[in-house]
């Protein structure tokens, strides 16, 4: 077939053309480039906050991270080099460490007893925090005491107990047994990795008291921990889960370490179209408007996923800030609702959730009050987090009623995520 | 269920890099003369040009290699902005006024010559059904292979064959009626 009177005479592309649009697509790349930056920070810091927002005591503990993570303090002067100089005086010169011997507040000595984090994230219903933290220096090492009492009892003879003692040089992993209890039951369980001794004795009041003591070694260093309480309507069980639910301070810390690194990050429409199934993990039903952001940040460590919502408003830069954040992913070994003051039950659905208000962001948006919300959906974990006003409880609601009851399936194939991360 | 290396598999697969500066060198001038088929030569090509690659270069992180070649996928992309273009402009016949090219962009004698040439051509494949006209400009225009047209327009290789034949057959016979006027 004779048809090259239809390619004769083509066209071509004038030059001028061809780099415009050239330079345009790379403006559209630096655009994208800027707005993925803003995504992963977005997504860090909700994952942050998620994180951090499930261990208690929240607020103590929120203020360390704060501190610890901001690491910045804003000071304004009218002699700036002096100032300079003063600051780095301050900072070449190692601050002594504080002798603490008495009750203080959690947040004034986590920074030097961080291990303190390290109390049991689960509690008996009913049971709050003692605020203080009680330090007593020992011949055998400085105790670091945290304690629970029944809320608005007072005078209050009820108590749970986390001791923690730093162990000096020498001291064996094995716990002390029940050698000068009198009268005392023992039983050798399991803590994990550690073994523990689970002791009943008679308390002084006519009752009987648990604890539970092992020891654990943490960073090169170790520890004695003990576990009690006088409170008759504890059982056994109550005393194991707590048990389980300690150690979780440590991963506050790791945090902090991670400052800095970036979260992996994928593009979600590409591995849905690879694997359609994972789209069961997400909620069906949005807030009308919202769509799902294309990058998805994976938290390796705790095989978390962190995604975006954007809803249509564009804020002053011209963009539509992400509205709603979700991170699901396999449960921490702890159940997440605790119970400080900030923190209430929900329902959603027939799923019990906790939910609180994320108050140190007031500072920082005025205009708004931003949420979080957790709760287990088919064995995984799912928190959320939203602005009001934009986005309202009902809508985060509708979207976790609307998460598929088939999602826990898929905890399987999570690992697989961790393979296309860059 | 899909198994854990086949999974891998699909997604290094679907991960591969793409060098964006050449496929762009490369694809340009075919999706530029894609539209001068579809709308004529001038700035309206352009235009549907720029949308596409615009389109293209904002959604490339979707795109994968497993599933077609990044030529189909571009085609795929502006045979919807050609579409667009169509339903708002409610005319499928423009080519008719093809020839609004600047004409300091154009130079003496040759570009005259083919200027002309490809203004008769123009002319006369508006005068083709919109299937044949689409075919021929993927095929001419774009210089599509049949495979690639064949898995952009779901059509047959055989068929997109005997139908760019029957449109080639077609469009030499006006032209030649042409020629005799």
């Amino acid at each position: 077939m004779n048809d090259e009177f239809l390619t004769h005479g083509l066209p071509d592309v004038r030059p001028a053309f061809a780099k415009a649009l050239q330079g345009k697509l790379h403006g559209i790349e630096r655009r994208q480039r800027r707005r993925t930056h803003a995504v992963v920070s977005a997504l860090v810091v909700g994952l942050l906050l998620s994180l951090m927002l499930t261990l208690p005591p929240v607020r103590a503990q929120v203020r360390w991270l704060l501190r610890e993570i901001g690491g910045f303090k804003f000071v304004e002067t009218e002699n700036p080099q002096e100032e300079w100089k003063a600051v780095r005086t301050a900072f070449s010169t190692p601050t002594p460490a504080p002798s603490f011997d008495g009750d203080y507040l959690m947040e004034r000595v986590v920074e030097a007893f961080p291990y303190i984090l390290d109390a049991p994230v689960w509690k008996p219903d009913g049971y709050a925090q003692n605020e203080y933290v009680i330090i007593r220096q020992k011949p055998e090492g400085t105790l670091v005491t945290a304690r629970w009492r029944p809320f608005a009892c007072s005078p209050c003879e009820t108590y749970i107990s986390f001791e923690i003692r730093k162990l000096p040089e020498g001291f064996s992993l094995i716990p002390a047994g029940s050698e000068g209890v009198a009268g005392a039951g023992t039983e050798t369980i399991n803590l994990g990795d550690q073994t523990a001794t689970l002791l009943r004795f008679p308390s002084t009041n006519g009752g009987a008291v648990w604890a539970l003591v092992w020891r654990a070694e943490k960073d090169g260093e170790r520890f004695e921990y003990r576990l009690s309480s006088n409170d008759q309507k504890l059982t056994r069980e109550d005393m194991l889960r707590m048990a389980h639910t300690t150690g979780f301070g440590w991963y506050v810390e790791k945090i902090r370490q991670r400052r800095g690194s970036e979260l992996p990050m994928v593009n979600l429409p590409e591995i849905l179209a690879v694997y359609p199934e994972l789209a069961r993990f997400l909620p069906t039903r949005l807030p009308e408007g919202f769509t799902l952001e294309p990058q998805m940040a994976i938290e390796p460590d705790s095989q978390r996923v962190i995604l975006g919502w954007r809803g249509e408003n564009v804020d002053d830069s011209g963009h539509a800030p992400i509205a709603i954040s979700m991170s699901v992913g396999r449960p921490f070994d702890v159940p997440f609702v605790v119970k400080p003051d900030t923190v209430k039950e929900v329902m959603v659905g027939h799923t019990v959730a906790a939910m609180w208000e994320l108050e140190f962001l007031r500072e920082h948006d005025p205009d708004g009050r931003t949420y979080s919300l957790c709760c287990l959906r088919n064995d995984l974990q799912y928190c959320l987090s939203w602005r009001e006003p934009g986005v309202t409880f009902d809508d985060i609601v509708r979207m976790v009623e609307s998460i598929p009851d088939d999602a826990g399936a898929l905890l399987e194939e999570f690992e697989f995520l961790l393979d296309v991360t860059p | 269920m899909i198994t854990q290396p086949r999974l891998i598999e699909r997604l290094t697969a679907a991960t591969q890099p793409v060098d964006w500066d050449a496929v762009f060198a490369a694809l340009l001038p075919k999706v530029y003369r894609y539209f001068c088929y579809r709308v004529g030569e001038g700035p309206l090509a352009e235009d549907l040009t720029a949308t596409t690659f615009e389109k293209a270069w904002t959604k490339r992180t979707r795109y994968r290699q497993d599933l077609s070649s990044f030529s189909t996928w571009v085609f795929t992309i502006a045979r919807n902005v050609a579409t667009d273009h169509f339903r708002t402009a409610r005319a499928t016949a423009p080519l008719a006024d093809a020839g609004a090219v600047p004409a300091d962009v154009l130079s003496p004698e040759a570009a005259f010559a083919q200027r002309e040439h490809f203004v008769r051509l123009a002319r006369h494949i508006g005068q083709l059904p919109e299937r044949e006209q689409e075919l021929l400009a993927l095929k001419y225009g774009a210089g599509m292979g049949q495979q690639e047209i064949a898995a952009l327009t779901g059509l047959t290789a055989s068929h997109v064959g005997v139908i760019v034949h029957r449109a080639v057959k077609q469009l030499r016979a006006i032209m030649e009626v042409d020629d005799e006027r």
